[in-house]
């Protein structure tokens, strides 16, 4: 991993130059896409599901202190 | 005579690393009290697995075959066949969380699922640092603050990193009383932390203590069905607890089921710290990117409040949004400490705890989001 991380690609930077970097780059963007993918997913459905959560237990204390 | 010098001989200088290794594990549970039941396991278990030739792994002796060890068979046994170690674990954390502060004070949930932030930068940190996807995926989860679930993530995954990923998550989680107050003063001012918080609990009936498990599980295990086993196992435990007809199981789930788990899940994950595997680049590496989750698990949650605090006519103190990591209750403590320096009469305890029990929720539900990925 370290070998990879060393011959990877992080100095085609210095070429300034977008298309070329992304197509050195190649394999290690599939998995930084996939890590980016997860991210802005996991976040969502981290708050869809505390956030419907915490609504049906409002909703609850709600009903239980009319009665 | 020869071999009372082979094993001696035979000892290698990762070997060694990790007699040191395990050497100052112990000394952190003994000295500085950082996580003893899980640490001192591990700490000896690293020095039992490293002796050349030990009898508590497999191994193959001229003329009899293969020999069973006891820890490899409790690896194998416990958390690869079946991930059955985190997931009693579980039903022990359950049953000793009292959610009364969340439930009375459901805004706080939200914080729990905020400071999960951590763990999903540093999947893309990993994954920028050249990790392959599902190790990346496995790092990230040390940012939820809960050493069961990153096992579990861990181990589902296949991750070669399992035993790096267990001392970060348990080293870190110790570590919180020193991490936290650092990333907070970061982004917060002395103004902000100073913010006085009203305490006003909703009173929480008996039937919203009990249908609370039994929702969760079910909401958890709709949109998320990956996390249904985490998040089940821990609304498990609660419903014990809450429940009030069992409360003979729930005191041993809190007392004799947690502690006989800790007591095995310490020495069982030291299988994963042979040396030939741990003594690498990518540990220290990992030790970093743990460290990296935790930072930005406080200041997701933190810069949340501040964020909340645009749109509401009542304050926030920012600090309550660090409580929604998963280490409970040292979170909440901080945030006490921290609001108690800031001002003597603020106290912030109780809003910290609502928002460290949503934490406990949030992380093992991050957990199963993670795994739903690769499903």
């Amino acid at each position: 991993m370290l070998h990879q991380l060393l011959n990877s690609s992080i100095g085609v930077i210095g070429g300034a130059d977008g298309p070329t970097a992304v197509f050195v780059t190649g394999p290690n963007m599939d998995n930084v896409n996939q890590a980016l993918d997860i991210m802005g997913k996991g976040m969502l459905g981290i708050f869809v599901v505390i956030g419907l959560i915490a609504i049906i237990v409002t909703v609850l204390s709600r009903l239980g202190n009319n009665r | 005579m020869e071999f009372l010098w082979e094993g001696l001989l035979s000892i290698t200088w990762q070997q060694v690393v990790m007699y040191l290794v395990g050497a100052v594990l112990i000394w952190l549970a003994i000295k500085k009290d950082y996580e003893p039941a899980l640490l001192l396991p591990m700490g000896f278990g690293a020095i039992l697995v490293n002796l050349p030739l030990s009898g508590v792994l497999n191994q193959t002796m001229q003329g009899v075959g293969e020999t069973q060890g006891i820890i490899q068979w409790l690896f194998e046994t416990g958390i690869e066949a079946s991930e059955a170690f985190p997931l009693l674990l579980f039903i022990g954390i359950g049953a000793m969380i009292d959610f009364g502060p969340l439930l009375s004070n459901p805004k706080m949930f939200l914080f729990g699922a905020a400071a999960q932030f951590g763990i999903f930068l540093t999947i893309v940190l990993a994954a920028v640092l050249g990790f392959d996807i599902k190790d990346a995926a496995s790092i990230g989860i040390i940012g939820a603050a809960d050493g069961p679930t990153s096992i579990l993530v861990s181990q589902v995954l296949k991750s070669s990193y399992i035993g790096a990923i267990a001392v970060a998550a348990y080293s870190y989680m110790a570590l919180v009383p020193i991490i936290q107050p650092m990333a907070i003063k970061l982004v917060t001012t002395k103004k902000e932390r100073a913010i006085r918080m009203e305490y006003r609990p909703a009173g929480v009936s008996k039937t919203t203590r009990i249908l609370f498990p039994i929702i969760v599980t079910f909401v958890a295990g709709l949109v998320a069905p990956a996390s249904v086993s985490l998040v089940g196992f821990l609304m498990f435990g609660n419903l014990i607890r809450e429940c009030g007809v069992l409360n003979r199981l729930s005191e041993t789930a809190q007392n004799d089921l947690a502690n006989l788990v800790t007591l095995l899940l310490g020495i069982t994950i030291s299988f994963s710290m042979q040396a030939e595997r741990f003594v690498t680049v990518e540990t220290l590496m990992i030790m970093g990117l743990g460290l990296f989750a935790f930072i930005f698990d406080t200041i997701g949650g933190v810069l949340f409040a501040k964020l909340l605090n645009l749109f509401s006519k009542s304050k926030i103190n920012p600090m309550i949004g660090a409580a929604g990591i998963s280490a409970f209750p040292m979170s909440a403590r901080v945030v006490e400490k921290m609001g108690i320096a800031e001002d003597n009469q603020n106290h912030l305890l109780m809003h910290a705890v609502g928002a460290n029990v949503s934490g406990q929720i949030a992380s093992a539900v991050a957990g199963g989001i993670v795994l739903g990925f690769f499903m």
